[in-house]
């Protein structure tokens, strides 16, 4: 027995068409209006909570020491937190931070307002992918300039959020070597939020704000003193490798030397700064 | 002449049954390229080319690869490029890397009043007329550029500043309102904000171009190129145009990593007055076979960049070779690079080894659209040079 189709009216299939464009319009009204991207972090987050969170999404972030070149004022004094102290840097330091980190710093020297210190802190939440050998000469750069670490002695807080530009949505314009351009964040936006839309954020600068108190510098005004690999421009062959990159059990059998083991494991080493 | 004979006459049968099988399996594969296998080069099917001024259009693609990574070694030790997510294609991460070159996006095409459409930022490509009338788009390979560029977001804050009056103690009036004033920084900037610009995956290829072979290494006049060849180009196929596997490490320092430099490209072997083809890979064992090719026209076009990494302010210098690999003349040979946003041409370092119109225009992105007429025919197997130099911004 064959069950013949029922026929319909015109009217019907009208009927019928506008009901299915309705849903279409519909469905596509709604995929229109999606909310949009809830971010979990801002920047007036306590330092390090933005590393430690970024450091749980995956990816060969834990243990890389992202090197940072930190540029001062000429004249002033950057000092870097060692076992709970200060060490004299100079005007400039270039060293492995660990992502997630939080990195305590004193400027001193500062020129214009001589017997101020600012104790500014960095923290790095990404990170970059070199050629191999090349690690420290590309350096994320965080400038302190001169007008912000005196609002930081003004009492006011200055929140700097470092971000990698997407070259396809990069500003057609020659960028000076030491001069770093800046937005200014509008009242009210999220500046965190707002490098995310210009590009990749990779490291935060927190100037101000923030003192030592009566117990001197304890570790929680040092954040731990975390590790820092510093970067010594001895010779070519240091900047040639990367020394933050462990080698294998396999490959350190195969050096043949003692003495280029034993130098290479010294390179290798996490040492504090001196 | 049956194929058995063809391989009799070229004293290449002594290869047992591995290499009738593989030959077998090549010869099936040239003479009837099924839909859903990769064809060794790909056209565009003749309904579906657009015609300007009664000539047809044809396409040929760039030759990609995958990355390559090596499981003994840790992330990301052992990989090239060194370490990017899986089913993400290298370089990555793309906002590290400065890329010129290629045809990407949106391909180019010419209008009905033979117009070019399409050539967007990075964009490298050549157009010719073959003898035929079919006018040919062929793209170069992709250069790219570790230069990667910081800037920073700055907010600041600070404490309300508030002056309040208060009410004078012993004073017998009525109470009045406390009068007060709050006088707040002001932190408000206006500033455009950019589109955010997105990572995405680009399909691999796997198609692969079989040119036909150079019958003699092409003579290359130097007359416009100054102060010889750098250390960078200073490579056979740029020098002549002859792929050498020797060279192939270096050639692959000075282009993109992830381009694959095949056995189609270094094809150059001649026997009994036939075309033959020579593979030797490490994928295959080697096999030698021959096969009558059909007339077609075919440009290679080589893309190569002095220096791998940049920092702001660096000068880099760029060398594009082409070739004349198929078996007629081509003219009006076209070659055009649109630069991306962040090189900025030096003016009056174009040179040229062939009589050339050159202009400079600027593109959209606040840099230029570097184009090459060449005036005369290109020969078989000749070729010529183009280089200029780029700031990186």
């Amino acid at each position: 027995m064959v069950h013949k189709l029922r026929s319909q009216t015109p009217m019907v299939r009208v009927a019928g068409n506008v009901l299915v464009c309705a849903v279409w319009v519909g469905l596509a009204l709604v995929a229109k209006a999606e909310p949009p991207v809830h971010y979990h972090h801002a920047g007036i987050m306590p330092p390090g909570a933005i590393g430690t969170a970024q450091l749980q999404r995956g990816g060969p972030l834990p243990g890389y020491f992202q090197p940072v070149e930190i540029k001062a004022p000429a004249g002033a004094l950057i000092s870097a937190a060692v076992s709970n102290d200060f060490v004299d840097q100079g005007e400039r330091l270039l060293a492995g931070f660990l992502i997630g980190s939080v990195y305590r710093l004193r400027i001193g020297n500062i020129p214009g307002q001589e017997g101020m210190e600012v104790f500014p802190t960095v923290e790095v939440i990404d990170r970059l992918y070199p050629p191999p050998g090349q690690e420290f000469r590309f350096p994320i750069p965080v400038e302190l300039s001169q007008e912000e670490l005196e609002m930081a002695i003004a009492g006011r807080f200055v929140t700097r959020v470092i971000y990698l530009e997407d070259p396809e949505s990069a500003l057609p314009a020659a960028q000076p070597r030491d001069e770093q351009p800046y937005f200014e964040a509008p009242d009210g936006e999220n500046p965190l939020e707002l490098a995310d839309t210009l590009g990749r954020p990779m490291a935060i600068l927190r100037l101000g704000g923030r003192l030592p108190g009566p117990e001197g510098l304890d570790d929680l005004f040092m954040f731990g003193s975390p590790p820092m690999l510093k970067w010594k421009p001895t010779t070519q062959a240091a900047v040639s490798s990367p020394p933050e990159l462990p080698l294998p059990q396999s490959v350190q059998r195969r050096t043949s030397s003692a003495v280029r083991s034993a130098s290479h494991a010294a390179k290798l080493q996490p040492s504090p700064v001196r | 002449m049956s194929t058995s004979q063809r391989i009799m006459r070229a004293g290449l049968g002594h290869g047992g049954v591995l290499l009738l099988l593989a030959f077998a399996t090549s010869c099936r594969t040239m003479q009837s390229p099924k839909p859903d296998s990769a064809p060794l080069e790909t056209r565009q099917a003749s309904a579906q080319v657009p015609v300007v001024n009664g000539a047809a259009i044809e396409r040929t693609p760039a030759v990609q690869a995958e990355p390559f990574c090596n499981d003994q070694l840790p992330i990301p030790l052992g990989c090239n490029p060194p370490w990017a997510p899986p089913g993400i294609a290298g370089p990555w991460p793309h906002d590290e890397y400065l890329e010129d070159g290629g045809d990407r996006d949106v391909q180019v095409n010419l209008g009905r009043q033979g117009e070019i459409r399409g050539l967007e930022l990075e964009d490298t490509v050549a157009i010719f007329d073959t003898a035929d009338g079919v006018t040919v788009i062929k793209p170069s390979n992709r250069v790219c550029l570790y230069a990667p560029r910081f800037a920073a977001v700055r907010k600041v804050t600070g404490v309300a500043q508030n002056l309040q009056n208060d009410q004078p103690i012993g004073v017998q009036l009525p109470v009045r309102a406390v009068a007060e004033r709050e006088e707040l920084f002001a932190t408000t900037a206006v500033q455009p904000v950019q589109p955010v610009g997105g990572i995405g995956t680009k399909q691999p290829s796997i198609e692969r171009v079989r040119e036909t072979p150079i019958p003699f290494i092409s003579e290359q006049p130097i007359r416009a190129i100054e102060s010889g060849l750098a250390t960078y180009e200073n490579l056979r196929i740029l020098r002549q145009g002859v792929f050498e596997e020797s060279e192939k490490a270096r050639l692959m320092e000075a282009v993109d990593a992830a381009i694959t430099w095949s056995h189609d490209q270094a094809v150059q072997v001649m026997l009994n007055e036939q075309h033959a083809i020579a593979i030797t890979t490490d994928q295959r064992a080697q096999v030698t076979f021959s096969v009558e090719e059909p007339e077609r026209p075919c440009l290679r076009v080589i893309k190569v960049a002095s220096r791998k990494t940049a920092q702001p302010g660096d000068i880099v210098d760029f060398t594009i070779r082409f070739d004349n690999l198929g078996d007629q003349v081509i003219r009006h040979v076209v070659l055009m690079d649109n630069l991306t946003t962040r090189l900025e041409y030096v003016a009056g370092t174009a040179q040229s080894s062939r009589s050339a119109d050159f202009s400079a225009e600027p593109n959209e992105g606040d840099s230029v659209v570097l184009r090459w007429d060449f005036v005369d025919p290109l020969p078989v197997g000749q070729g010529g040079l183009v280089r200029f130099h780029c700031r990186v911004r």
